[in-house]
């Protein structure tokens, strides 16, 4: 398992394990992350990247939200194999 | 009796069934957030709460703020006789999130509460389903499975309330989680009874490659907004006309009936002139809201608002403020509520502070008029567009862009937000509008337009009508009571090429910006007495104002904030009593200073 992944990095259409939460993103804010489906050791669908680096959708859980930069690059995970 | 409250999860249906339960029209649209404030109502006697959606019971935007604090301090009076909590059965994940944490919550307190599983069509209509049954005995609390759209199970969930407060020791929940297991137990609950994620999902994840496509989405984003702007003018005008000629023919028929003198005077320069200049634009306004109506119950707002992130961070904003911003094109006041759902306090603020720049509905008239006597009347492409059209978009871009630079200048000239979180949003499912409540809606708001600002332009019509009739009645305005009042405001409005007549309107309609059509409806009516009424437009054509003057009034109407309700919710909601003094006195130098400056180019270019 290598930790240098971040979430901001994954492709349209791969799949990831969430590893973690970056300390720069506020304390409420992460816990909200959780809530909204972004869980430690869960997995992560990265659906629809937007022009000029705009927010990303990902699938978590039954969801599909949809984060900015600053948080994804603050996001931590794991690749699956040719997922 | 204490009341029964409605809580869960954002855009799971509290509002859609709070209708259905007591007969009352909360608004309903399909994005997390669109009730800010709790509202209560009642069926059989029993007292109903609809609050804002909370995705937890922590905190993080100021709407989720002001209903757990409701919420907390209801309980704490004694207020609460049971809750019903909303779960979207496509969704059901994240549901649970906070309904299980409502349960820990109840549970300590001794509240009964009722889980309603809401949205059951979708589940049967995508040809999946949930173990209701299997779900509720794991739960240890009563899941009544319902569609609040289609009224399935309604009065199933009716009798349960009912039910629940006559014997509420059957509705305590049996079990509670702790705080740290419940986001992963919620998983688990809906990977064991839940619906198939990947069914329900498909149609949406599909519909989001076309709308957020790189090229289409950018294209279709635009299309949208010239299609709603250009609408609003091209789609009411042949009801205007037929309001506008209905009021004349009116007018002819009662003035054959009436006997010369100060009443009929009153009944065609007054009623007709002023007030009914403005019944007018009441289609406008139903257009508009349809329109906006269709984009907030397809899914697409909350599309957009990701459209417009990256743009608007430029000016300090967020792609949050979208949903405000939008909405302010109908009004202010609803917009600056919106803007609760913005969790980062520096940005709701400025977003707040520069939705009075948005066009709103009452600067509408004020537009439309203007133009019929500025803009020739040309259309291309078979008419599918107009010169006066794009003068009207053009309008509203001038105010999007008047906010935006308002926006950036006080995102960098004001402190940095410490508590600055960042963009996150859920997506809801796109949905086909339902019409016939659309439609209702829209009719509900021309008829809001009218009635709200109705009695303020009766009035001042009415005064402006005595001050400018007398003493020496019809055809002698110039030598009126109101003339010589005037007077003292020419010097003001000299440099913009406007004589007193304008002065006064423009003065009169820092009470109402629509006043300002019926000020002038009602000079015209007095001056030219004994012609047929003919359209404002025209006489104002005829009048020979100058190009560039009209074009400085429209700058100055684009920016000044007369809107007494506007200053009053901004001083509420930005919790700080100068700022609407500030505002209020910014925007109305900066609206002078640009009139004039408008005023200045054009004459020098023609
Ligand atoms: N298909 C379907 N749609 C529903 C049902 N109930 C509500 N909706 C739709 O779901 C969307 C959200 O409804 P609202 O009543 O505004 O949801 P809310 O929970 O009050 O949302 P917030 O006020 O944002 O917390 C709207 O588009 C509704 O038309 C249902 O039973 N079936
Ligand atoms: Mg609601």
């Amino acid at each position: 398992m290598k930790r240098s992944d971040i979430l901001w990095e994954l492709k349209e259409k791969s799949h990831a394990i969430i590893e973690g939460l970056g300390e720069k993103i506020p304390k409420d804010f992460q816990l909200r992350l959780g809530e909204l489906g972004l869980l430690k050791s869960g997995s992560i669908t990265c659906l629809k990247k937007t022009p000029f680096n705009g927010p990303t959708l990902y699938q978590v859980g039954d969801s599909v939200i949809s984060l900015a930069q600053e948080v994804a690059e603050n996001i931590y995970i794991s690749r699956k194999t040719n997922g | 009796m204490g009341n029964v409250l409605l809580i869960g999860k954002p855009n799971s249906g509290k509002s859609l069934l709070f209708n259905r339960l007591t007969g009352l029209q909360q608004k309903v649209a399909n994005f997390p957030g669109v009730t800010v404030e709790i509202k209560s109502g009642s069926f059989d006697n029993i007292g109903i709460i609809d609050f804002p959606g909370i995705y937890s019971l922590n905190p993080l935007t100021k709407d989720e703020d002001i209903a757990l604090q409701k919420f907390q301090e209801a309980v704490e009076q004694n207020n609460v006789s049971g809750i019903i909590c909303t779960l979207d059965a496509t969704r059901l994940e994240r549901s649970l999130i906070i309904a299980l944490q409502t349960l820990n919550y109840v549970k300590e307190n001794k509240i009964p509460i009722i889980f309603a599983l809401n949205m059951m069509d979708e589940i049967y209509a995508n040809k999946t389903s949930i173990d209701v049954s299997s779900l509720s005995r794991d739960l240890g609390v009563v899941v009544i499975p319902i569609s609040a759209k289609k009224k399935h199970g309604l009065d199933i969930l009716k009798d349960e309330i009912k039910n629940m407060l006559k014997v509420p020791g059957n509705y305590l929940p049996e079990k509670t989680w702790e705080d740290e297991k419940i986001v992963i137990k919620s998983r688990g609950l809906n990977q064991t009874y839940g619906p198939k994620t990947d069914v329900i999902l498909k149609k949406q994840n599909f519909l989001d490659k076309i709308f957020l496509n790189n090229f289409l989405g950018g294209i279709m984003f635009a299309l949208i907004m010239i299609f709603l702007f250009q609408a609003i003018f091209t789609w009411a005008s042949p009801l205007m006309d037929m309001v506008e000629s209905t009021l004349a023919w009116m007018g002819q028929v009662t003035s054959s009936y009436l006997p010369d003198g100060v009443l009929k005077d009153f009944i065609n320069e007054a009623i007709f002139g002023g007030v009914g200049s403005f019944l007018v634009f009441v289609p406008q306004i139903f257009i508009l809201t349809f329109i906006i109506g269709i984009l907030e119950d397809s899914g697409y707002m909350a599309r957009a608002s990701i459209i417009c992130h990256k743009p608007l961070s430029l000016f300090g904003l967020s792609g949050r403020s979208f949903i405000p911003y939008l909405t302010a094109h109908a009004c202010a006041i609803p917009a600056i509520f919106a803007a609760r759902t913005i969790e980062s306090p520096k940005k709701r603020l400025i977003t707040i502070l520069t939705i009075p720049l948005m066009a709103c509905s009452a600067r509408l008239p004020v537009y439309t008029l203007l133009i019929a006597v500025l803009i020739p009347d040309k259309t291309f492409f078979g008419g599918v567009f107009g010169l006066q059209g794009l003068a009207f978009f053009l309008l509203y871009f001038f105010g999007l862009a008047m906010a935006l630079i308002v926006s950036g200048l006080l995102s960098r000239t004001t402190l940095k937000d410490e508590s600055d979180s960042p963009y996150i949003i859920e997506l809801p499912p796109y949905r086909l509008p339902t019409f016939v409540p659309l439609f209702r809606k829209s009719l509900s708001a021309a008829w809001a337009f009218f009635s709200k600002a109705g009695p303020i332009i009766f009035v001042v019509t009415l005064v402006v009508w005595v001050l400018g009739y007398f003493p020496n009645g019809s055809g002698n305005l110039e030598n009126s009571w109101l003339s010589h009042i005037g007077q003292f405001l020419e010097p003001i409005f000299k440099p913009l090429g406007l004589d007193w007549k304008y002065g006064v309107a423009i003065l009169a309609s820092f009470l109402a910006r629509e006043v300002f059509v019926g000020t002038l409806g009602t000079f015209f009516g007095i001056e030219g007495a004994d012609e047929n009424i003919s359209g404002l437009a025209e006489s104002i054509q005829n009048s020979g104002l100058l190009a560039a003057s009209g074009f400085a009034l429209l700058v100055f109407y684009a920016i000044a904030l007369q809107c007494v309700s506007t200053l009053a919710i901004l001083k509420r909601e930005s919790g700080n009593k100068l700022f609407p003094i500030w505002i209020f006195v910014g925007y109305t130098v900066l609206a002078y200073l640009l009139a004039l400056l408008t005023y200045n180019l054009v004459s020098w270019f023609s």
